[in-house]
């Protein structure tokens, strides 16, 4: 079943939706939430929370991709969930060491508010992304978007660990530049 | 702005770039590069053998005889082996019979029923007997002669002188014992009965397995010559039958044997073992030029080393004694 003919489901309020997306994008989206909380249990409840999600913003939103809306959700709850959760902030997910490494790059400055500035740091990191050579770009969102493990991304890129990590950082300067430069005070 | 603020930014970049980041599955290069220098490396290695074969040839192993060919001593004893009789009883003519080997001490002459022989690989002439040099060796006793006529009944059977593929030499190897090499692969008691039953039902036979038969060893004769031509050597070439090889005995002044005349014989005889490389040093006399100093498997082959090894014989006279039995082998091919 592809993305319109669920989306359709969706938007005729017909449960096998739920069903449908699961059956397509579950594994893809239990991994992202297991990525970031660490436990395949709690995993599957942000899931599912997402399903709920998705049959609450379809309709209105009739989303281009559904497998990267449904991806998205997940990854907000999950977010979400973690920082709620402060007991497990810093736990055995790899959003924990993320968020580490991501400190370097946000360091306490001012954060856009409103939309349109929002919209012009979305623009920003799109434009950095953009301008990354494709392998670096995929390695950088692989980390800071489905929040992989090190070993997961030097196994994906046949890469070493060390290849991986150096990659990162020298990533994650190059963002802070960029971001600086597009005017933003990390 | 915080590091989870941050992270939630990121999760809003452009979905086409997510998308195609979870697609994205780099798969480990195929090393073309590596792949290349290890074939190119393979392909010298491979290649670079048979040129460095070419260039520097395998040479034949040879056993260096020093001194061999010019010691007063030993062309007396030679001559004095050659005055032997019946079989060469030792260089000394006032030998002791009793220390002879029984096969070469008997002095009687009888004829055999072709009135012919082979002595030391020579044929002798039709009026000659058999197992005899002339009237030098006589090999009359009657054990040696019931060998001869089983070799004969055999030669006659068999049409051994045309080396059925099977022969690998036969020559008496005692008082009434008559040797008979199968090649390896044809020996079954099937053979070894009809073979029997061709020397005779009296005839005892003592059957052993070897490597080349007498075909192929004959056929070594014309190459290796061809291979000596033209070397300025004196040389001597027969098939040593009890040896199964073929026999090369070059005679050198001091001058090195040449490297090609060797690396024709490495070509000829790759294992090594179908041709048995001797050379003798010093100056030649007639007798030895003609007879060769001794033949067989002698002490001084004991085991030829490449570049050649010296072998001095312990004991030259009983060396050559022992030999003089395997000259009087009775070849087929008139060796």
């Amino acid at each position: 079943m592809d993305d319109n003919q669920i989306i359709e489901l969706f938007f005729a309020r017909d449960e096998g939706a739920i069903e449908a997306v699961q059956r397509e994008y579950g594994g893809y989206c239990v991994s992202i939430a297991r990525n970031i909380l660490g436990d395949q249990g709690t995993a599957e409840e942000c899931v599912n929370d997402g399903w709920l999600k998705c049959w609450q913003s379809i309709p209105p939103q009739r989303p281009r991709s559904l497998k990267s809306f449904a991806g998205r959700i997940v990854r907000n709850l999950a977010l979400s969930a973690l920082r709620a959760d402060t007991a497990q902030k810093r736990g055995g997910g790899q959003a924990a060491l993320a968020l580490d490494e991501l400190s370097e790059v946000a360091s306490g400055g001012e954060t856009p508010e409103g939309a349109l500035d929002r919209a012009a740091f979305r623009a920003a990191l799109d434009s950095f992304l953009d301008a990354l050579p494709e392998r670096n770009r995929n390695l950088f969102l692989r980390r800071y978007w489905y929040l992989d493990s090190v070993e997961a991304l030097a196994k994906r890129y046949s890469m070493s660990r060390t290849q991986v990590t150096t990659t990162l950082h020298r990533l994650r300067q190059r963002l802070r530049v960029h971001l600086q430069q597009e005017g933003f005070d990390l | 702005m915080t590091d989870y603020e941050l992270l939630d930014m990121i999760g809003e970049v452009n979905e086409d770039y997510v998308l195609a980041a979870d697609s994205n599955v780099v798969r480990p290069r195929f090393r073309w590069k590596a792949l290349a220098a290890c074939a190119a490396c393979a392909v010298l290695a491979l290649g670079a053998y048979p040129v460095y074969q070419a260039v520097n040839p395998p040479l034949h192993d040879y056993t260096l005889m020093e001194n061999s060919a010019d010691s007063v001593d030993t062309v007396k004893e030679w001559d004095d082996l050659a005055k032997a009789p019946a079989g060469g009883a030792g260089p000394s003519a006032d030998s002791d019979a009793d220390e002879v080997p029984p096969v070469l001490a008997a002095p009687a002459a009888p004829e055999t029923a072709e009135g012919r022989t082979d002595k030391g690989g020579e044929r002798e002439d039709e009026s000659a007997v058999t197992g005899s040099d002339g009237a030098k060796y006589w090999v009359g006793d009657a054990p040696a002669q019931e060998a001869a006529l089983w070799y004969d009944a055999l030669l006659h059977t068999y049409r051994l002188d045309e080396n059925p593929e099977w022969y690998g030499g036969a020559w008496i190897a005692g008082d009434r014992l008559l040797a008979v090499a199968i090649v390896d692969g044809f020996r079954t008691p099937e053979l070894e009965a009809e073979i029997q039953k061709a020397a005779g039902d009296g005839a005892v036979l003592q059957f052993s397995t070897v490597k080349y038969s007498m075909e192929f060893l004959d056929g070594l004769m014309e190459p290796a010559t061809r291979a000596l031509d033209g070397a300025g050597l004196t040389c001597g070439i027969g098939v040593d039958v009890m040896a199964n090889c073929l026999g090369v005995d070059l005679y050198s002044d001091g001058a090195a044997i040449p490297d090609d005349v060797l690396a024709a014989l490495a070509h000829l005889d790759p294992d090594g073992d179908a041709i048995r490389v001797r050379v003798f040093t010093g100056t030649i006399s007639a007798y030895d030029a003609v007879k060769g100093p001794a033949s067989a498997d002698s002490k001084a082959i004991a085991t030829p080393s490449p570049g050649g090894r010296q072998e001095a014989p312990d004991d030259p006279l009983e060396t050559k004694e022992a030999e003089q039995s395997a000259h009087y082998d009775l070849l087929p091919g008139g060796e």
